[in-house]
């Protein structure tokens, strides 16, 4: 008789124990499926440091999509492979446009500047990682991968020879179209070249 | 065949069949190559540059209860160039008269500056709540979001862009002008 009463208190302890479990368990998933659990949330601040004053004018944008890989310190293993979209504008300095006048053969020389590249953007929205393990995914990885980037992108406009030879041309254009109308005036007076 | 050396065969070809998915995954990104370029001819003149400096913080929240809520601070400086559309730049020639039409100041790029990202985080709890690498970029994506924004609603500096952008055209009209011997009078108009 004792015997069997000890089995039967057993039994029920631990059908109170598998009960109160379960009910913790399901305690916690509700209350995560009813929370924002893993979901982020962003502020940000911007306080203005220091304005500048420049002329650059820029006359082309390069436009570029590519995949750079990283990889660790010593520079034989791959951490992992970053894809992104980046832009590249050249352009010429507008304040060191020269004039100049030969009044012997009445002729006007406008010269432009010999283009540089302004500015690299790489758009941090675009950028997309294949790690190689996952213990490369670390916390600074996009500060990493957004400077290797920049660098990738830079490399890649300097092998574009036509880039300077381009922004030239429409810096050219773009100083005729606006000063055709002055040309038109001095016709006749002077001959206008811009170079 | 007993029942034990059933779940062991059936073991080992699940673990062949998950190998050999890896292979395949692994050939299929050989085949990624990069995209086609593009050029764009644009005319742009930039007249002010502005330096802000920029603070994102993400929160991320637990997804369970070993997890502790995690903290990201991204620091860096943001740059925004301000300046007009040339391409909309029209100029009318009556004598010595000079009707410069110009549009309004505008955003024309902003960007991140190179090498000034840094960051802070929070301690992890027992399991770690990892702020993915997608995670990071979209948190300085929306710091630059807001940047484009704040100097949007700027028109102190808009207005000063455009006085600027002013200033580099007469100065080059004057010296049209100095090259012919003309004086020009300049009236500027404002593209609507």
């Amino acid at each position: 008789m004792k015997k069997i009463k000890k089995q039967k208190l057993k039994l029920q302890v631990c059908v109170l124990v598998i009960v109160i479990v379960m009910i913790i368990a399901a305690i916690i998933v509700i209350k995560m499926k009813n929370s924002d659990a893993g979901k982020s949330t962003t502020v940000t601040k911007s306080s203005l440091e220091k304005v500048l004053e420049i002329s650059d004018l820029s006359t082309l944008d390069y436009n570029y999509n590519s995949i750079v890989d990283v990889k660790d310190e010593e520079g034989e293993k791959e951490k992992y492979h970053v894809a992104y979209e980046g832009t590249v504008t050249v352009g010429v300095d507008m304040s060191k446009v020269q004039i100049s006048v030969d009044e012997n053969t009445k002729k006007i020389t406008i010269k432009v500047p010999d283009p540089v590249v302004q500015n690299v953007n790489i758009d941090m929205g675009t950028l997309q990682f294949i790690f190689e393990k996952d213990k490369y995914e670390t916390e600074s990885v996009t500060i990493e991968a957004y400077n290797a980037c920049v660098a990738d992108l830079e490399n890649k406009a300097k092998q574009e020879d036509s880039l300077m030879t381009i922004a030239k041309e429409n810096a050219i254009n773009g100083i005729n179209a606006l000063i055709s109308p002055w040309i038109e005036q001095v016709e006749g007076k002077y001959t206008v070249e811009v170079k | 065949m007993g029942i034990k050396r059933k779940i062991t065969v059936f073991t080992v070809m699940i673990l062949m069949a998950g190998m050999l998915a890896g292979c395949a995954d692994a050939s299929q990104k050989d085949a990624q190559k990069p995209d086609v370029e593009h050029i764009r001819n644009i005319c742009k003149l930039a007249t002010v540059q502005c330096y802000y400096h920029n603070v994102a913080m993400t929160e991320k929240k637990a997804s369970n209860i070993f997890e502790k809520d995690k903290d990201l601070w991204i620091e860096y400086t943001g740059v925004a160039n301000l300046g007009i559309d040339m391409s909309q730049v029209n100029m009318k020639i009556n004598g010595t008269n000079v009707k410069v039409t110009i549009p309004d100041a505008e955003v024309l790029n902003v960007s991140v500056d190179k090498n000034s990202l840094s960051y802070t985080t929070s301690r992890d709890g027992l399991f770690k709540n990892k702020i993915t690498a997608e995670e990071q970029s979209e948190t300085v994506k929306k710091a630059q979001a807001e940047m484009k924004k704040t100097v949007n609603k700027n028109s102190d500096l808009l207005m000063r862009a455009q006085d600027r952008a002013k200033k580099l055209i007469e100065n080059y009209v004057n010296q049209l002008g100095d090259a012919t011997g003309t004086e020009y009078q300049i009236e500027w108009e404002y593209c609507k």
